[in-house]
């Protein structure tokens, strides 16, 4: 018997070596605990069964039925086989044991269907192993169950091997050790004892030893993601089929247009609440990694230098390498917040699911560390609260930083149409990073920021595609865009600059801890030579201003900016137009002499009840002939005028002979003309600051228009007029409510004709 | 040919780019800059009159520096001789003929340092070359290479020693302007950054002399519209009539000024002129070319006052012709 001991005894060394491969796979000991059992009760299994007298096929036999009792109560944490269905879920377990190990970031927790990968591996080794030792005649064979779980082990394991020594080399010693002890031994017993049997053994042990050490060090360190792994084969979680929250972008930050609220509007909805996470700190829904021409999508295996840059299941922990501040934040998402994706902050190390969360949304999770994001395979629910310990990366991007090489080749060609920009913008840049802030800069300059929906404004459209991006976005005039367009075109231009470049969507949390709709941004992150991403903060490469109000290229569509009517409502009567003629003195004197006598009170009485009535009448008439002109472009200077004359009314000192920036100026510095007045502006011709740039914007447009070498179009014209509608209510808005109300009927415009 | 929306676009964002760069060395000072490129782009000379230390030959220099092209500096002095400038003829003995040796005027941009401290003779032969582009010297014709552009510099408060440039000759400059001071905030980052020896050294080149020419074709080609054109020719004819005024606007500062306002208004992005950039240029293209009676300078009225009645006095155009 003790030879058989030793062959037992070897049979478990070997089985738990190969197991051990399995140590940065799992985590904790359970798994480890759980195999060496397996392995004693498969060796035990085989033992009763040869001391049976059974065959080989016989031990596998009862293996199988001890691995289908076994399986059950493993998976369902309870060692009393209460009912049948305890095993159903064992052998149910069995088949998700082997995606679940494939498909889940190191390491796997010690739970579950995972740990029966181990099981079945150790009472298969073991078992076989022994059955094999014990009544096999040949040296060798015993070694093959070992051998193959070794190999199964190798190829379901991380890229990075445990050890080389002792998967490798220990394994090897130990196993030729034991087919030179088996050798000798089966030798003996056909020749009889070997007088030289402990020389034999000694220098075997040297020539096995000699080999090791040689094997070890030619070995070496392999390099990571070098080894074949079944796991890189297997394909993840497509996440780049799902819809992102850069997709449907203006339900988050387009404020509803009236009481009520459009149907997946959440502008003012409640999206999450985060607890143990500090205010400022950027929340990441997703990070966009691809861009497909139509729109910038999610990716797996983008990033060269990783081998775990995809989405695949998370267990309670990962192995997440980071440097930053630790800290654990638990999510409340809200029933409004509707995406499939995960929101978290920085390098997750630890994830779990808790509250009134459902038990398997765990499974439905999906992580990809590399852009350290996190999607759920069918939904994230209301009451799907998690926590996560997380490691705080990233930072801003500096200008003096050194871009990473590692530019997608395929996302550089993607933004090359909107070369004619990036050459222009990022002329005399000295490194990439330097053209993606003088690109940053000028985009910011340029840029408008807006969804585009407010009725004055003209209807830019969502969406990410070349066409939006290109034409309609970075090379049209003028630039107007939400974050959408702004951080797509960005990513896009920064790649082509050399700098790789990704979008993320996220916010940046709010010091309540609450997170709305409108808190969600989307920016742009830049990979430099160290191989983290730096963030590239939205101020940088985003106008805040709303576009100017004159979008008439790009105006509504006719039904928004209907002609002018022929006989608007407020007009006064043709008829009428004669008495806003101004009494001739002279007329009335010679009138008077030649009369023998006028009526002097019926005459002024006639004019302090008339003049309400004519000074009205005789601006609805002017203003009607403006709207009205022949000439399109006099309706354009028609409608400026009008906006003067409403000033002049006012009593705001627009003097004559100015050009119409020039007045737009002169209104915007009156005292009381408008909220935040200051017409800003310059050569440039930008609006400024509040109503007082959007009448410089205004006046701009005006000269634009009808100087321009083309006429422009009707249509257009009375867009302008619509808009100068909207800004003439916004003058003098400061004024005391007499002198608006003394507006209506002051003749200070007529009198300058 | 006209100027097409994407071209303008082009333009503009060159335009910035270039003014941007300079801006580094030039701090707060954009309006300025912006006169200088536009001076550039349309071909012209530029002079430019301030008190020492305003920073001069700093927007010359950094302009120069902006472009991919040879540029050289000439010191005025009372002694310079035309010959210093255009270049001169000297016998090779060894060949046996006259070789011509060029000046430093055969530069793309020439910076003319205390233009006003040459003898009338030496800047006559800097303002022929600035108005005809070649020089000739023992009767051979020298061309000058595209783009030139000389940008001159006086200094008004030293009188001694220095000889005044003709009126006549002053026409000749595309604009005058002055840098003046810098505002507090720019004072301090100057001084924060006192270190910087060179600030004109900070501007790197960014536009070839190719680009450059590029750019003023297109100018060339920006629509004006009649209305606006009738606005200048008022303008000038106002400006003939004006009280105090001895010599008004000739037929050259008129087209001077269409061309620098389309540069202008291609530079805002705009494809057309407008009459805001004829009022915006008109004291940089005005100022040396209006000419006031002595009872005007002896009563203290500046040109800038006059020009500011002049445009005043001349409504601009409501509408296009």
């Amino acid at each position: 018997m003790p030879f058989h001991a030793w062959d037992v005894l070897l049979v478990l060394t070997l089985t738990m070596i190969a197991l051990a491969g399995w140590s940065s796979t799992f985590s904790g000991n359970g798994w480890w605990i759980t195999g060496g059992v397996a392995a004693v009760l498969g060796s035990a299994v085989a033992t009763g069964v040869v001391a049976a007298r059974g065959g080989v096929e016989v031990v596998g036999l009862a293996l199988a039925f001890a691995y289908y009792f076994a399986c059950g109560p493993i998976v369902e944490r309870d060692l009393r086989l209460t009912d049948l269905s305890i095993l159903e879920s064992g052998v149910r377990a069995s088949a998700d044991a082997w995606p679940v190990l494939l498909g889940t970031h190191p390491p796997v927790d010690s739970s579950g269907a995972a740990l029966l990968a181990p099981v079945l591996l150790a009472l298969f080794s073991a078992g076989i192993g022994t059955a094999l030792a014990l009544r096999s005649t040949r040296a060798a064979v015993p070694l093959m169950p070992p051998t193959l779980v070794l190999a199964v082990v190798l190829l379901l394991a991380q890229p990075e091997p445990v050890s080389v020594l002792l998967q490798g080399v220990g394994f090897g010693v130990v196993a030729m050790m034991w087919m030179r002890l088996r050798g000798l031994r089966i030798d003996e017993a056909a020749h009889g004892r070997d007088p030289a049997r402990a020389w034999r053994m000694l220098g075997s042990v040297a020539l096995v030893l000699a080999a090791a050490l040689t094997a070890a060090a030619v070995a070496g360190d392999p390099t990571p993601g070098a080894r074949f792994v079944l796991s890189r084969e297997v394909p993840a979680y497509d996440a780049g089929r799902e819809a992102t929250p850069l997709d449907s972008f203006r339900d988050f930050t387009e404020p509803a247009p009236g009481q009520r609220t459009p149907e997946g509007n959440v502008h003012e909805r409640k999206l999450l609440t985060l607890r143990g996470a500090p205010a400022g700190v950027r929340v990441r829904f997703a990070a966009l990694e691809a861009y497909d021409g139509n729109r910038w999508q999610a990716a797996n295996d983008s990033d060269p230098t990783r081998d775990d840059d995809r989405f695949l299941r998370l267990s309670s922990t990962i192995d997440n390498p980071a440097d930053g501040r630790e800290i654990r934040v638990a999510v409340d998402p809200t029933g409004d917040y509707s995406s499939r994706w995960v929101p978290t902050i920085g390098a997750v190390q630890a994830f779990s699911f808790f509250g009134s969360a459902r038990e398997d949304a765990q499974t439905h999770l999906r992580y990809d560390p590399a852009t350290q994001t996190a999607i759920m395979d069918d939904r994230l629910e209301k009451n799907d609260t998690y926590t996560f310990t997380t490691a705080i990366t990233g930072g801003l991007l500096k200008r003096r930083m050194t871009a990473s090489s590692l530019v997608d080749p395929a996302l550089r060609e993607a933004g090359a149409f909107l070369d004619p920009a990036i050459e222009a913008w990022a002329l005399g840049a000295v490194s990439p990073i330097d053209g993606v802030f003088r690109v940053a800069e000028r985009l910011r300059r340029v840029g408008r920021y807006s969804d585009g929906a407010i009725f004055w404004q003209a209807s830019y459209p969502a969406g990410q595609s070349t066409t939006r991006l290109g034409d309609g976005f970075v090379l049209g005039e003028p630039t107007v865009g939400n974050d959408e367009q702004y951080a797509a075109a960005m990513a896009l231009m920064a790649n082509r600059l050399g700098a790789p470049a990704r979008v993320v969507v996220g916010a940046v949390l709010p010091s309540s801890g609450v997170v709305r709709g409108r808190d969600v941004q989307a920016w742009v992150e830049v990979r430099i030579a160290d191989g983290s991403w730096r963030t590239l903060p939205t101020e940088m490469f985003m106008g805040n201003r709303p576009p100017r109000r004159v979008g008439v290229d790009q105006v509504l569509p006719p039904r928004a900016f209907p002609d002018p009517p022929a006989t608007p409502p407020q007009q006064p009567e043709i008829e009428e137009e004669p008495a806003a003629e101004p009494p001739d003195p002279s007329s009335s004197a010679s009138s008077e002499e030649g009369s023998g006598g006028v009526p002097w009170g019926l005459v002024l009485l006639a004019l302090a009840l008339g003049a309400p009535i004519v000074v009205p009448v005789v601006k609805g008439v002017r203003r009607r002939r403006r709207l009205s002109s022949r000439r399109v472009t006099m309706r354009y200077a028609g409608a400026w005028l009008e906006l003067v004359d409403h000033a002049r009314d006012l009593g705001l000192p627009v003097a004559p002979g100015l050009t119409r920036p020039a007045q737009a100026r002169a209104v915007a510095a009156a005292p009381g003309a408008a909220p935040g007045g200051g017409a800003g502006g310059g050569a440039g011709g930008g609006a400024g600051g509040g109503a007082g740039g959007a009448i410089l914007g205004l006046a701009h447009e005006a000269d634009r228009r009808i100087y321009a070498l083309d006429s422009p179009e009707a249509a257009d014209a009375a867009a302008f007029w619509a808009l100068v509608r909207a800004e003439r209510s916004s003058i003098g808005v400061h004024a005391a409510p007499w002198r608006r109300a003394w507006a209506v009927f002051s003749p200070a415009s007529l009198r300058r004709g | 040919m006209t100027v097409s929306a994407e071209q303008a676009q082009w333009f503009r964002a060159g335009f910035t780019d270039m003014a941007e760069t300079m801006g580094q060395a030039l701090l707060g000072k954009d309006h300025v800059i912006r006169l200088a490129l536009t001076c550039l782009v349309s071909e012209g000379h530029l002079l430019l009159e301030d008190l020492p230390g305003t920073g001069k030959t700093m927007l010359a220099r950094s302009l120069a520096n902006t472009v991919e092209g040879s540029h050289a500096r000439i010191q005025f002095t009372p002694d310079l001789l035309p010959t210093d400038v255009t270049g001169v003829t000297v016998y090779d003995q060894a060949k046996g003929s006259f070789e011509f040796h060029p000046g430093p005027i055969f530069h793309d941009i020439v910076l003319a340092d205390e233009i006003n401290r040459a003898s009338p003779k030496t800047q006559a032969a800097l303002l022929e070359v600035m108005e005809e582009g070649h020089v000739t010297v023992d009767g051979v014709t020298h061309d000058v290479p595209r783009p030139f552009m000389v940008i001159a510099t006086q200094n008004p408060i030293e009188q001694a020693g220095t000889y005044r440039l003709p009126e006549a000759q002053l026409d000749r400059f595309l604009m005058k302007t002055s840098v003046g001071y810098p505002d507090a905030e720019s004072t301090e980052e100057l001084l924060l950054a006192s270190h910087v020896r060179d600030r004109a050294e900070l501007v790197k080149p960014i536009a070839s002399t190719a680009r450059i020419a590029e750019m003023s074709a297109l100018a060339a080609d920006v629509h004006v519209d009649r209305a606006v054109v009738r606005y200048v020719r008022q303008l000038a004819e106002a400006s003939r009539e004006l009280r105090h005024v001895r010599l008004g606007l000739s037929a050259r500062g008129c087209l001077a000024l269409v061309r620098v306002a389309k540069t202008w208004a291609v530079a805002d992005g705009r494809t057309s002129v407008v009459p805001e950039d004829v009022n915006t240029l008109a004291e940089p293209v005005l100022c040396h070319r209006l000419l006031l009676d002595p009872q005007a300078q002896f009563s203290g009225i500046t040109i800038g006052e006059v020009i500011a009645q002049l445009l005043a006095a001349v409504p601009p155009p409501l509408d296009r012709d």
